[in-house]
């Protein structure tokens, strides 16, 4: 009886050594787990950068007739701000002395673009003129024309040089001296022998921690010249069931009074845009999707993400469910959305309308779109 | 603590009664039978394993031998996901992505040199045993596009019994730990080292434990043991 009972046990122990030998549990390819993602990579879009031009006067000191003494500045790509504007600065080449500019003669040139009934796109300017000591607003398809002259900066006396332009983002009434959101600024020895220099888009001055190597009191970080970017951000978007992952990298560090964040383009059954949806301030990614990277202008709120020198943001990344952003409802979620795009946008702009300066885009797939 | 002093007191007591249940100077042969366990960060299933001792008895209560397992199991298949994917991502239409657990088969070979500590009975022996020696993990060509394996060190300690069934012949029962070195659980993916493990959604698919650069296993066997020379489990 006993030999029996162990045989019966040797019997069982047998039984489940050879199920588990024999199991039939494996990889199976055709199986996906969950849903399917859809997927297409970031490009980095046609500049729109703020960016434009200044053009100096034939003297660096103030000449017999100072009236005539002016300065030309052309803008584009500008967001219109809300609780700031943007004021125009003058400054010697090492960027000890600043005057601001009050009295500014602007001419704003919008371009809206139209279809004819031949499908041809039909262009219509409208132009505005104003004056003050500063100006607010912007646009994607908004030119600027600034004259001043620098009798309009009583505090650059006649025999200060001006060789440096700078438009700074002002909270309020402008001071002695811009405060720290210094986006755009032309030196003179940067010019053309017409005296024209590009516009660097950054941050000029002191807005940044000082790092060793970097240069004194006129240190600059530029992110742009006239608009064009040395670096090339790439990334990838993917959606899969309600969730949408924008991964993306090798972004300069936004200047000060900047941050990116995302929106998302709706198309309507044409093909054309029918709305934008704000899709948020970028984070850092997994695992620390928690941590935002808007004052990643000044602080350096991701140590593993964001470098202080070069002063690069590495990888960012946003997390989006369709349950949380009514837009994206749908059957399937994400429908009806053709394009998303990475901006850079100043603070103190209007966030969740989409501005102008989009770094990176991503056309949607129809597999995503729905049509 | 007073159990265990009873069951030592009475496993001395009946000692002499039992008298001797393995001679010295003899070989024995153990063909076993059973179940590996790994520990849960290795990402290895439970697998079926079948071992072979061959021990030489120096005195009544200590052998030395040899010890080969072999097991075949499958990886943790949830532990290994991938991506598959379709198109190409910068052209236009993008591309389709299916997210896949990829397991494999594994074949596990373990061999080592053991020494066994009993207590011999007259039905039943009591053993505790410890060894050391190298396991070779074999892994499917067909799934890795190539031949691969991997060997490191294994150490194995165990206890169990003995029961006689005849002057030839008995039953071995036993569970091992089996400890492997310079485990890599990144050996047991297909996709190792491939950009398709980098996976936008970390936060919807289960996380695997950290890994470990050792895996403990634990086995279960029962055993036919064999004396060529006449005496096995029991005089």
């Amino acid at each position: 009886m006993r030999i029996m009972r162990l045989s019966l046990l040797a019997v069982g122990v047998a039984a489940v050594a050879l199920s588990a030998a024999c199991g039939n549990d494996r990889s199976v390819t055709t199986e996906p787990v969950g849903a399917l993602g859809f997927g297409t990579n970031f490009l980095r879009t046609s500049t729109n950068l703020p960016r434009g031009t200044v053009t100096y006067p034939v003297g660096i000191v103030a000449s017999a007739t100072p009236a005539t003494d002016s300065v030309i500045i052309t803008l584009a790509g500008l967001d219109t701000l809300t609780t700031g504007s943007y004021t125009v600065w003058f400054a010697n080449d090492s960027a000890t002395k600043f005057a601001p500019a009050t009295a500014l003669n602007i001419v704003a040139t919008r371009r809206d673009s139209t279809l004819n009934a031949a499908g041809d796109p039909v262009f219509t300017n409208t132009v505005f003129t104003t004056t003050g000591a500063s100006f607010k607003a912007g646009g994607p398809n908004v030119a600027l024309r600034v004259a001043v002259s620098r009798v309009s900066a009583p505090a650059f006396a006649a025999a200060d040089s001006l060789n440096t332009v700078l438009i700074s983002i002002e909270p309020g009434v402008a001071g002695a001296a811009p405060g720290e959101v210094r986006p755009l600024w032309a030196r003179r020895s940067q010019a053309s022998a017409t005296r024209v220099a590009s516009l660097r888009f950054g941050t000029f001055g002191r807005g940044i921690p000082v790092q060793p190597g970097n240069p004194g009191a006129n240190q600059e970080f530029v992110v742009a010249t006239n608009g064009a970017m040395t670096i090339v951000p790439r990334g990838r978007v993917e959606v899969r069931g309600n969730i949408m992952i924008l991964n993306d990298s090798n972004y300069f560090r936004p200047p000060v009074g900047y941050y990116y964040n995302a929106y998302g383009v709706k198309l309507d059954t044409t093909g054309k845009f029918s709305g934008t949806t704000y899709l948020g301030r970028r984070t850092a990614p997994y695992p620390d999707r928690g941590i935002s990277l808007y004052e990643a202008d000044k602080t350096n709120p991701a140590p593993n993400v964001v470098f202080d020198s070069p002063r690069v943001i590495f990888a960012m990344a946003s997390r989006l469910s369709a349950d949380t952003i009514p837009d994206a409802k749908g059957s399937p979620a994400w429908k009806d959305y053709g394009f998303v795009r990475v901006n850079l946008q100043p603070k103190a702009g209007i966030e969740g309308r989409m501005g102008s300066a989009t770094i990176l885009e991503a056309t949607l797939p129809p597999s995503i779109r729905g049509r | 603590m007073n159990r265990v002093a009873a069951i030592l007191a009475a496993l001395a007591l009946t000692a002499a009664s039992l008298g001797a249940q393995v001679a010295p100077k003899q070989f024995t042969v153990t063909t076993r039978l059973g179940v590996l366990q790994a520990e849960r960060a290795a990402s290895l299933d439970p697998a079926a394993v079948i071992g072979l001792d061959a021990e030489y008895a120096l005195s009544k209560y200590l052998g030395i031998g040899t010890t080969v397992d072999v097991s075949r199991g499958n990886t943790t298949k949830k532990d290994f996901l991938t991506r598959l994917r379709f198109g190409q991502a910068a052209v236009a239409g993008g591309d389709s992505i299916r997210y896949q657990y990829v397991g494999q088969p594994v074949n596990t070979v373990n061999l080592g040199l053991a020494a066994t500590l009993r207590y011999p009975g007259k039905k039943i022996a009591p053993f505790v045993m410890a060894g050391a020696g190298t396991y070779v993990m074999i892994l499917d060509a067909q799934v890795n596009g190539k031949e691969t394996r991997n060997n490191d060190v294994s150490y194995t300690g165990g206890a169990g019994f003995w029961i006689k069934l005849s002057e030839q012949a008995g039953l071995q029962f036993d569970m091992r730990a089996v400890q492997y070195q310079g485990y890599d659980r990144d050996f047991l993916n297909p996709a190792r080292d491939r950009s398709e493990l980098i996976q936008p959604f970390p936060e919807d698919f289960p996380t695997p434990p950290a890994a470990k650069t050792t895996a403990l296993n634990t086995m279960f066997t029962l055993g036919f043991r064999y004396v060529p020379g006449g005496i096995g489990g029991g005089k």
